[in-house]
């Protein structure tokens, strides 16, 4: 008996990387770093996939007006990227800033921060509000793209083996955000956080994305608030209503951050928060 | 494999394993600038430069740096070169313990090879991943801003000093250098923007005048800045050695339990593993982990491995094999049978019948109530308490809480044991007490002291967690059993789950006041949570009281202190060592009475504080080095909250405007201030010595016992010499901490070394001064009667001089050839106390609770700050230290005793762009007991956080937390209390 060393893989193509990713014989997965990372001799495989030659850390806006992250791009090219900016208050920007330092963000990608419950939750929470998709793809040819929200809400049964998380995309439209959380220190992994994004016409609200995390097992996406508020107009009552709604849903696991009962008036407080920041910059508050 | 990449510039092939780090693999390659601190990425201590980008190491595997380009500090600079970058950290004083170091430089050079024009946010932005747990931030971050600006080409100021003002430089021991000229005396000021150093006179009337000084009182570069910046292999780790073998300990899953077996066959049969040890192959011997003098404090209730496990993360077994890896795989390998025992994790549990018993060994020496749990009671008294507390006019009792908080010093415990030529044990260790390491390891591994060297390398932080015995023993018993070189280094985790911690207390107060707001007694109690085992516990408590009471003046004062064990990872030294648990009881306490009662906080302090010529009557009841009188003899208490009441705005705590900010709703502000006063070694306790020897050239080696744990004491203690013998810092040579090399001392704890380090060596030097003198006295045909010693020569009443050098030439070589060298030791009975006040300003979100801390400001009287740009390091970084405590930092534990907190990011330190704005003024007064005047500066910044953050809470809000840290819910439930 020896210590046999892992495999490390660097492959040239998506033929080569899928190809190793779906042995069955030896347990391989892609080396995304997230940005709560894991140690090295924690992570739980025989081999391990680099995927830094298949240049999948674009940010990008399609002819369809569609903004599309490569799951390989790194926090800290998602918290610079001047499309992202511009989308929505820069939410995105500052969720991928606030999750993570400097020295991670380099490293950490968009995959990364989606595919680890247990990593800082505002990049999940800022792409849920925007109503973003993700594509997982686990041949060539064979992917599938689903609601990040669903994804999300099925944890560490969301990706099958062999998978990789190959991009998130949303919509650019003009809209309105804002993230709120709550935390031991300004940048500590949240505690509980909420965000939420609204487009506005007519001095109504016509679409709203609205998320939470740390109320729940998982972040979740607050769909039942987001259909409270659309076409609605800004009100106080209408706040205290999505708060109402985001408190009652809520089904804390406490600890020593946060009690059952801290969390589920945090879920009220952070999401009304959100929200009037969010209403305030679309200048409907 | 072999991957190929280019390092600092050069390409380079390293033959790799596929899965081990890019930390471990340019550690092996040279690359020693590249340190260890945590295993994920939470620290940035293994922070590069990849492809320009900064990176952390240890999340990386090695072969993912193929084809790509990295960059260390190793690369910035040649021998006798430096780079700006490297240059303005030295300069200004950025550097502290120089484990972080390496990674600021190159976090600076990646944030100026973009911006050339950095701001402070972008500096500090620069800065967010590489955790520092010495200097708060703040003079890394200005040493950013004087890169940009050399890079530039800029002009930039020199950080200024002028050393002692004429009218505080008073003499010392009756030594005086009058006759020397004096120049400029106005020319005081200090070194970074937040340092001030006013010349104030403060003497006890009795001590005469000395003249002014030319190294002592100067922020001159730390004397080991150059190495830690240009990264050069310091530390314990920085070392290869041939055959060396690598120690992974097995730690228990259980809170309580007794191994019922252990059966480590596989583990020994697996290739490359040379040794396993369980409690069957080691003596049993008692003894008591904490670094202290002879004989330890008792109990004795330790063993180094043994066949019963109290904590989770306590010792099962320890094994060492040819490489990380395969002793990792040998751990699993290892099979024990637990019988789990209940356990108890609240130490106000463990004393009530029924509850389980931690220490049911028989041999366990000196605890008094073993079956109730009980490591000790303290109790101490002055006056009549219950009969003063009859008599006034109000009485308060109040109970705190403060926490498990944790050293976290960058580099983890770390050691290396090895056999020398002389088949004597070497062990390179990261320890603040090496003399007692030696004394105390000596026992267990049956070797005797003469037998044992211990060497401190530079070490990366201690801060108390390394004022302890607790790996050096495991190691040498692998050494012992192998005959091979062992390498053994805690992980993060382990140093979360075994190594200590501060002592959690719950402390309850009872004071009694007047109408008029006169304080008369004070009643303190502490409970006290030691965890599995008993050091440092007597001591930590008793300093708990001492602080506890010695602050204000009081005609009665009571101290009654339980400890009781736990199933939790023991508590040990921890910077403030009980002060700030006591502190954060009295301080709160005052606070409250004031409130009760009408008085301004700071008002309310200034009128019951002691000052000048009061006696300390608790010092006496509680003295760890015995009873001896302890009275005030410098005091710039007033100064200090003059100062700093002036800096940080008080007067805006009557203005309910500033309390309310009309752009956020949610928020209120409130400002807090904390009187704070410390102890200045165990007097008559703590002693350390030091030699000076002259060479050729006029230029000094001083050997010292003392134990520089990045505080910068080497620093201090060469400046004292350099003073002393009229030369320049440069000319002094220091070592420190070798037992084989240098005098003994008792190590780094109690802010002793300034003062009683700084005092030997100042002694020494004296001698070889005389030495000195009369040796020129001989050259020039005269008396010494008059001489003194200035600017590397020695100059006659008559107005001739020659030089050190030609003095030294002379001694050894030409006539009636002596070495002109001295030993000296110090001790002293007299521990002056050095004040401070601190002040801090909170932000309270009303509705989750949170509070944030924008500003800090504190004043410290030190006496003379023999280097103010150190002394201000330490006030600010232990600032930021202590509001750690204050907000965020508890080791946290499930119902089973299961650590919670394993990471850096768990349990939550400040980075650099979350940290505060930080203060530091020193107000000099000049203590008559201490070298040039000089009291301890290292742990006073502790003991004032916590309760000015609490106070200035309650300012805020109205909410009274009694419980740090300061989490957002506790603020949330005491606001929805008040509704
Ligand atoms: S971040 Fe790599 S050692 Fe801590
Ligand atoms: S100087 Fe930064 S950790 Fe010590």
């Amino acid at each position: 008996m020896t210590v046999r060393s892992k495999e490390y893989h660097r492959p040239e193509d998506w033929a080569r990387a899928h190809q190793l990713l779906n042995r069955s014989e030896v347990h391989t997965v892609p080396l995304v770093v997230s940005p709560r990372p894991a140690a090295l001799t924690d992570l739980e495989a025989d081999a391990f996939v680099d995927l830094q030659k298949l240049q999948l850390d674009a940010i990008h806006k399609s002819g369809d007006n569609r903004i599309h992250l490569g799951g390989m791009a790194t926090l800290q090219a998602v918290y610079e990227s001047d499309l992202l900016k511009a989308e929505a208050d820069g939410i995105l920007s500052e969720a991928a800033h606030i999750s993570a330092t400097l020295g991670i963000r380099n490293l950490a990608t968009v995959a990364g921060a989606l595919t680890a419950p247990s990593s800082p939750p505002d990049v999940a929470l800022a792409l849920m509000a925007l109503d973003a998709l993700v594509t997982l793809q686990k041949d060539e040819g064979r992917t599938r793209t689903l609601p990040l929200h669903e994804f999300i809400a099925a944890g560490d049964k969301a990706l099958q083996r062999g998978e990789v998380l190959v991009e998130v995309s949303f919509a650019s439209a003009p809209s309105f955000g804002s993230l709120a959380r709550v935390g031991r220190t300004p940048r500590d992994h949240a505690i509980v956080a909420a965000a939420a994004v609204v487009e506005v016409s007519n001095g109504a609200v016509r679409r709203a994305g609205v998320a939470l995390a740390g109320a729940n097992p998982l972040p979740v996406r607050l769909l039942d608030v987001e259909k409270l508020l659309s076409g609605k107009t800004a009100s106080a009552a209408l706040l205290d209503q999505a708060a109402a709604l985001a408190e009652k849903q809520a089904v804390p696991q406490g600890d020593y951050r946060g009690s059952v009962e801290y969390r589920r008036a945090m879920a009220a407080v952070l999401v009304r928060r959100a929200l009037a920041a969010a209403l305030k910059h679309a200048g409907l508050a | 494999m072999n991957i190929r990449f280019k390092l600092n510039g050069k390409e380079t092939e390293l033959q790799v394993k596929q899965d081990e780090s890019l930390l471990e693999a340019l550690r092996q390659a040279g690359a020693y600038s590249v340190k260890h601190g945590c295993e994920t990425g939470e620290c940035g201590a293994c922070s590069v430069l990849l492809d320009g980008k900064l990176v952390p190491t240890c999340i990386l595997l090695a072969p993912q740096a193929d084809g790509h380009e990295i960059e260390t500090v190793e690369g910035l600079s040649e021998v006798n070169t430096i780079h700006p970058i490297q240059k303005a950290f030295t300069e200004n004083g950025a550097i502290q313990c120089g484990y972080c170091t390496p990674a600021m430089i190159l976090a600076t050079k990646a944030l100026l090879n973009k911006e050339k024009y950095p701001t402070l946010e972008d500096a500090r932005e620069a800065l967010s991943s590489t955790i520092c747990r010495c200097t708060g931030y703040v003079k890394p971050v200005e040493a950013i801003l004087r890169a940009a600006a050399m890079l530039r080409g800029e002009e930039v100021a020199p950080i200024g000093g002028g050393g002692i003002p004429l009218e505080l430089a008073f003499g010392l021991t009756g030594e005086s250098d009058l006759g020397r000229d004096i120049p400029d005396v106005k020319s005081g000021g200090g070194g970074g923007t937040s340092v001030s150093v006013r010349p104030t006179v403060k003497v006890a009337p009795w001590v005469s005048p000395e003249a002014h000084t030319d190294v002592v009182g100067r922020p001159e570069i730390k004397v080991d800045a150059v190495k830690l910046v240009k990264g050069k292999p310091a530390f314990t780790d920085d070392i290869n050695l041939p055959g060396m073998l690598y120690a992974a300990m097995l730690t228990s899953p259980h809170a309580h339990a007794r191994i019922r077996n252990i059966d480590v066959s596989k583990a020994r049969a697996f290739p490359g593993v040379h040794a396993v040890l369980t409690y069957k192959d080691v003596p049993r011997v008692m003894y008591a982990s904490g670094g202290q003098s002879w004989p330890n404090p008792k109990p004795w209730d330790q063993v180094s491995l043994d066949s019963k496990v109290r904590y989770v993360g306590d010792r099962v077994a320890v094994l060492a094999a040819e490489t990380p890896e395969i002793a990792r795989e040998a751990l699993k390998l290892i099979e024990v049978d637990y019988e789990v025992l209940p356990a108890v994790l609240d130490p106000r549990e463990a004393g009530k019948p029924g509850a389980p018993v931690i220490h049911d060994e028989p041999d366990a020496i000196g605890i008094p109530d073993a079956q109730r749990n009980l490591v000790n009671t303290i109790d101490a008294a002055v006056g009549d308490v219950e009969k003063t507390l009859a008599e006034c006019d109000y009485v308060f009792e109040r109970t705190y809480y403060t926490p498990k908080q944790q050293q976290v010093h960058i580099e983890p415990h770390v050691c290396i044991t090895y056999w020398d030529e002389d088949e004597r044990l070497v062990v390179r260790t990261s320890t603040q007490v090496p003399f007692h390491v030696r004394r105390m390891l000596s026992p267990l591994i049956g070797l005797p002291v003469k037998r044992i060297r211990v060497i401190k390398p530079r070490i990366g932080g201690g801060f108390g967690g390394k004022q302890e015995m607790l790996i050096e023993d495991l190691a040498a018993h692998l050494t012992l059993a192998t005959n091979r070189p062992v390498r053994f280094e805690y992980t993060r985790e382990q140093e979360f789950t075994s190594a200590r911690s501060r002592h959690p207390m719950y402390i309850t107060f009872k004071a009694g006041v007047m109408k008029d707001g006169v304080l008369r007694a004070l009643d303190m109690k502490v409970i006290s949570d030691t965890g599995a085992f008993g050091q440092h516990s007597m001591t930590v408590a008793s300093v708990s009281g001492l602080r506890g009471l010695s602050t204000y003046r009081c005609e009665a004062l009571r101290f009654h202190a339980e400890i009781y064990y736990t199933n939790k990872t023991p508590a040990g030294a921890f910077r403030g060592y009980g002060a700030p648990q006591g502190m954060f009881g009295l301080e709160s306490i005052v606070d409250e009475i004031a409130h009760e009662l009408g008085f301004d906080p700071l008002e309310f302090r200034r009128k019951n504080a002691v000052r000048v010529g009061d006696p300390i009557p608790i010092s006496t009841a509680l003295g760890e080095g015995g009873a001896i009188e302890q009275v005030v003899l410098s005091c710039g208490l007033e100064e200090c909250f003059d100062k700093a009441a002036a800096a940080i705005q008080w007067e805006r705590r009557y203005d309910p405007k500033w309390h309310v900010d009309p752009e956020r709703p949610h928020i209120r502000r409130g400002l807090g201030v904390a009187t704070c006063m410390h102890g200045t070694a165990i007097p008559g306790l703590d002693m350390g010595g030091a030699s000076v020897k002259m060479n050729d050239d006029g230029s000094f080696n001083v050997l010292v016992g003392a134990t520089d744990l990045g505080t910068g004491s080497d620093t201090v203690i060469a400046q004292i010499v350099a003073e002393t013998l009229g030369c320049a810092l440069e000319d002094v040579i220091i070592y420190s901490s070798d037992t084989d090399m240098t005098p003994f001392d008792v190590g780094a704890y109690a802010s002793s070394t300034t003062f009683i380090s700084g005092g030997s060596a100042k002694k020494a030097a004296e001698e070889v001064r005389r030495q000195i003198m009369e040796r020129a006295a001989l050259m020039l045909k005269t008396t010494t009667e008059g001489m003194y010693l200035r600017n590397r020569h020695v100059y006659t009443a008559d107005g001739r001089a020659v030089s050190l050098q030609d003095v030294a030439l002379h001694s050894l070589h030409t006539e009636d050839q002596r070495q002109i060298m001295a030993t000296a030791s110090h001790m002293s009975n007299y521990a002056p106390p050095p004040f401070g006040a601190q002040f801090v300003e909170v932000e309270v979100d009303m509705e989750t609770g949170m509070v944030r801390v924008p500003r800090m400001v504190m004043a410290v009287d030190c006496g003379t700050a023999i280097n103010p740009v150190t002394a201000s390091g330490q006030i600010e970084g232990g600032q930021l230290q202590a509001l750690g405590m204050a907000i965020s930092e508890s080791v946290m534990y499930d119902q089973q005793g299961k650590v919670l907190t394993t990471r850096i990011g768990e349990y939550r330190i400040f980075e650099a762009d979350e940290a505060p704005d930080i203060m530091a003024i020193l107000v000099p007064t000049y203590e008559p007991s201490g070298p040039y005047g000089a009291k301890a500066v290292a742990e006073i910044p502790m003991d004032g956080v916590g309760p000015a953050v609490a106070n200035a809470v309650f300012d805020a809000t109205g909410v009274r937390v009694r419980e740090l840290p300061i989490l957002p819910e506790k603020v949330w439930k005491g606001l929805k209390e008040l509704k």
